[in-house]
């Protein structure tokens, strides 16, 4: 992947995984993988600081002997996933236009 | 790594982080270590733990710059550390001074003790054969001394190793805010 995907992106990514449906730590890292190729030691700082800033809860659920963290997203965060989500839209359609190359307006 | 290996050096990485931050982080990573199955490739896929452990400290930190300016009262509190700065480097001829003092009486007072301690101890043998009551409290007091000795070498050496750190980061800390 040539691009590097920043910061921003990542947390948007990974609230918009878990909007869907709620998921334990692993399993998220996983999703997230398979879009964006990070290491897996940067996102536990991401989803700690999702956390802080109020976008996702955790709780824990039993899994054959061990534990799962899973995360939810918050009302917060499906606020910001929406401000997100209007961002990337129209970064998006500038960067389609101007790549096929057309003007931006 | 194994899965023991790597958490631990993690944890120990993690050290300087409060409690509930390193024991969240710990959650994540030995979470995946169990869903993962296989340690090798796990601890390969996570890096190595000082990596992780800088990723999540330099995260927690930056949190922190950002968290402080804001607070109403952070201001003064970093001008308080600016000032303490500056009155700590100006009564340095004061301070040290008392500080080498302090010193100097701990370790003659270290010396003292083991040596009184040791020498009495050892007298205790020859007087015991004169008197067994007398050597018997010469003994108790060589103990005395012997255990005031181990007491206060302990004392001083948690100063060094613990002690002098935690006052360092107490004075580094207060002038990080005004970053």
């Amino acid at each position: 992947m040539a691009f590097q995907l920043g910061s921003a992106l990542l947390e948007a990514c990974v609230l918009a995984v878990v909007i869907k449906e709620d998921a334990y730590g692993y399993k998220l890292t996983q999703e997230v993988k398979q879009i964006m190729d990070v290491s897996e030691s940067t996102l536990y700082p991401v989803l700690r600081r999702l956390q802080k800033d109020g976008y996702l809860q955790t709780y824990d659920q039993p899994y054959q002997g061990r534990n799962r963290r899973y995360y939810t997203i918050t009302p917060a965060g499906r606020e910001q996933f929406q401000g997100f989500l209007k961002q990337w839209n129209g970064f998006r359609d500038k960067i389609d236009t101007l790549m096929n190359g057309g003007t931006v307006q | 790594m194994t899965r023991e290996a790597y958490i631990n050096e993690l944890r120990s990485y993690l050290g300087r982080l409060p409690l509930n931050e390193r024991e969240a982080a710990l959650v994540y990573y030995i979470e995946y270590f169990e869903e993962r199955g296989d340690d090798e490739a796990a601890s390969a896929e996570l890096g190595s733990p000082k990596e992780a452990a800088a990723k999540i400290i330099a995260d927690y930190e930056e949190q922190l710059g950002q968290a402080a300016p804001q607070g109403p009262g952070s201001a003064q509190a970093a001008s308080v550390g600016c000032l303490a700065g500056v009155v700590l480097v100006l009564s340095f001829p004061v301070w040290f001074s008392l500080l080498v003092t302090l010193l100097v009486t701990l370790l003659a007072l270290l010396f003292a003790f083991a040596v009184v301690g040791g020498a009495l101890f050892v007298a205790a043998f020859s007087i015991m054969s004169l008197s067994i009551p007398t050597g018997i409290l010469s003994f108790g007091v060589s103990l005395f001394f012997l255990g005031s000795f181990l007491l206060l070498g302990c004392g001083a050496f948690w100063l060094f190793t613990r002690g002098i750190p935690i006052l360092w980061r107490f004075i580094f800390n207060k002038k990080k805010v005004e970053e």
